[in-house]
């Protein structure tokens, strides 16, 4: 895996280059940020000719290693004008590691913006095919039309009409191993960038693909095994719930994002939970625990089913259940599902949209709980209207023109599904990231561990003292599994996955890898985003959570937002 | 010495199917931390171990809920309670 793929959109070329030296032992996330921050000029317009699209998968991508197939999608964000990744699942990542591939950067725009192309990539190479008859088309649709030419074991990279016109929440999606468009590299509009280059699709054939290579195949593969097995073990819960598991458990804790984040519980929790979702989808026939990608053994996603017992949406996650659920004081899952769906294959992201709409119901554009209200939306939305435009920009320019001051968003992107309040740990990465409001930069989950001594027992989610020194630790042991390829949620980010880690990458390369390595891989990865953000402007000063959530107690928890800004603007000093 | 009271834990999910109950009634002749607790219950339930990491204390990460309130593991668990037993989060 030592070579790159160069797509010039202006040159209408794509080129395969042998990787520099340096980037030997960059994959995923390190790799996406380190060649933005080689090659992009910081303060470059994120829709512009000048910003790339990086794909990458990760180091331990196309290996026997269990859930390595995460692809790492990465540019200067049009949502926040800072640095982005966004990271997805299904089987991409695998392909195209199989395929040999470190990144495939696509550059430049093309003099003539009515074409559109697909990059089409197989073991010979790859090609750059003018491709105009998707245009428009639904993701489901377009999936399924690509499947039909190029068969079912075909990897599909897509932007919906979201990317085509190039609004700041598209999403790249991924297909996932039924061909379905369910994964999706969600935040910080990757998918304007892809949209602003006219690539529809990338579509990745690795049927011819080499056998993969190893230093010490035997050994990798006994590690893999008993590595699995182990994942099997520890993450029953979210195999049988999914994500969804935490909706309950987060709504007990009080810190559930209810009504545009002004409440921490919601009355309807349990309708939206994942217990009420696997029983409907049992009922209904669909698979309560679908891997997204084939080499995943913990099996997180789901199917879920509509009434008549019809494939309705893949896969409903806690996110976009807490987002568009409790946050909009919807406490009917096939609403939630049929909005999933429309965001699926409209190809934008759940989590910004449904921030988006409670940031409107706040301003008095719907009122909380309107199902039909947000339909109508979501029909603006398709129609391309000057509301449907505006929530389109992301909850901070909904809330910006309609005037809301209680806008859960930081850096320009919006929160997760956890308020600020009730989990403090994720609230410091939430003010913290360089990409905004991310639970996925270091998301501080009661009884995750960080990797040092003083992080093992870990802080109670609402008291302010040992929070930072946590998200610190958890934004790390992130950051190396993303630069794996590894899904942080199905093997732990924690020091044990560190250890496994280095074993791996020491059997896979034929290099010793410490601990200590794969740690520094972490901290890497991090500061490379950080300076990127520096260069871009983003600086320390911007690392804040918005005034409201340190002002105004929350419900239950009776707790504000306390922890001192200047511990959150040091944050990454001496690192 | 104080007097006995019991501790009922609920198990949640997967720990109610490795040992087929839903609910354990723990006896105690004295208050207990809740670190120690959780030692208790595992030497005592060693299949309550099987989906559990251990930390670089070489203890158990679990989650122990009371009401709606996480224990700390250096909470003292002092008297006649319901608390529900919970692997670490994970997903989002």
């Amino acid at each position: 895996m030592d070579k790159f793929l160069r797509v010039n959109m202006k040159k209408l070329s794509a080129t395969c280059e042998k990787s520099q030296e340096k980037y030997a032992y960059m994959g995923g996330r390190m790799l996406t940020g380190q060649l933005l921050l080689d090659e992009v000029t910081p303060t470059c317009e994120p829709l512009g000719r000048h910003n790339k699209l990086i794909i990458a998968p990760g180091l331990l991508g196309g290996t026997q290693a269990p859930m390595s197939s995460r692809l790492s999608v990465g540019a200067k964000s049009p949502l926040t004008g800072g640095i982005k990744e966004a990271n997805v699942g299904g089987p991409v990542g695998q392909k195209l590691s199989r395929l040999g591939y470190k990144a495939i950067i696509i550059e430049e725009k093309p003099e003539n913006e009515q074409d559109w192309y697909i990059v089409k990539i197989d073991h010979e190479g790859a090609e750059l095919l003018k491709d105009n008859s998707l245009v428009g088309l639904d993701n489901y649709d377009a999936c399924a039309l690509l499947q039909e030419k190029h068969g079912k074991n075909i990897g599909i990279f897509i932007i919906g009409v979201a990317g085509e016109r190039q609004y700041p929440l598209a999403t790249c999606a991924c297909a996932d191993a039924d061909g379905i468009p369910a994964r999706h590299a969600g935040r910080g509009g990757m998918g304007a960038v892809m949209g602003s280059k006219k690539v529809k699709a990338v579509l990745i054939d690795d049927s011819k693909a080499p056998a993969m290579e190893y230093s010490d195949k035997d050994e990798f593969f006994a590690l893999s095994k008993n590595w699995a097995k182990d994942c099997i073990e520890s993450k029953k819960l979210l195999t049988k719930l999914g994500t969804s598991n935490l909706v309950m458990t987060t709504n007990l804790m009080g810190c559930l994002a209810t009504r545009n984040f002004s409440q921490g519980s919601f009355e309807g929790a349990a309708e939206i939970s994942g217990e009420r979702m696997y029983e409907t989808i049992v009922a209904r026939g669909g698979n309560p625990s679908h891997g997204c990608y084939k080499g995943c053994v913990v099996r997180c996603s789901n199917v879920y089913n509509g009434p008549d017992g019809k494939h309705m949406t893949s896969s409903l996650e806690f996110e976009t259940l807490v987002l568009m659920g409790s946050n909009l004081a919807i406490n009917d899952l096939d609403a939630v599902a049929r909005i999933d769906r429309f965001c699926d294959g409209f190809g934008a992201d759940t989590m910004e949209l449904g921030v988006a709409f409670g940031t409107a119901m706040e301003g008095g554009i719907l009122p909380f709980g309107d199902v039909a209200g947000v339909m109508d939306l979501i029909e603006q939305i398709k129609q391309n209207t000057i509301l449907g435009r505006v929530l389109t920009q992301g909850a901070t320019i909904t809330g910006r023109v309609l005037g809301v001051s209680r806008i859960a968003a930081v850096k320009g992107q919006s929160m997760a599904a956890y308020d600020p309040r009730g989990l403090k740990g994720t609230a410091v990465t939430y003010a913290t990231a360089p990409m905004g409001a991310d639970h996925t930069y270091g998301n501080c989950m009661p009884g995750r561990p960080g990797y040092r001594p003083e992080t093992q027992e870990t802080p109670h989610p609402t008291k302010a003292e040992g929070q930072v020194e946590w998200a610190k630790d958890m934004q790390i042991l992130t950051a190396f599994c993303d630069a794996m390829g590894l899904c942080y949620i199905a093997v732990s980010a924690s020091l044990s996955t560190a250890r496994m880690v280095a074993k791996l990458l020491s059997a896979r390369y034929g290099r010793e890898f410490t601990v200590e390595d794969v740690i520094q891989i972490g901290k890497d990865t991090i500061l490379t985003e950080v300076e990127f953000n520096n260069r871009a402007g983003i600086t320390k000063a911007h690392n804040y959570i918005p005034e409201h959530f340190v002002e105004e107690k929350l419900s239950p928890v009776a707790e504000t937002f306390d922890i001192d800004k200047k511990e959150l603007e040091d944050f990454y000093d001496n690192f | 010495m104080g007097e006995k009271f019991t501790v009922t834990v609920e198990l949640s999910y997967p720990f109610n199917e490795l040992i087929s109950q839903d609910k354990l009634n723990i006896e105690l002749k004295q208050p207990i931390l809740a670190r120690e607790f959780v030692r208790l219950l595992m030497d005592t339930y060693p299949d309550l171990l099987r989906p559990l990491e251990k930390n670089e204390n070489g203890e158990v990460s679990v989650l122990l809920l009371k009401g709606a309130v996480l224990l700390s593991m250096q909470e003292e668990i002092a008297e006649e309670c319901r608390i529900r037993l919970m692997l670490p989060l994970s997903g989002g």
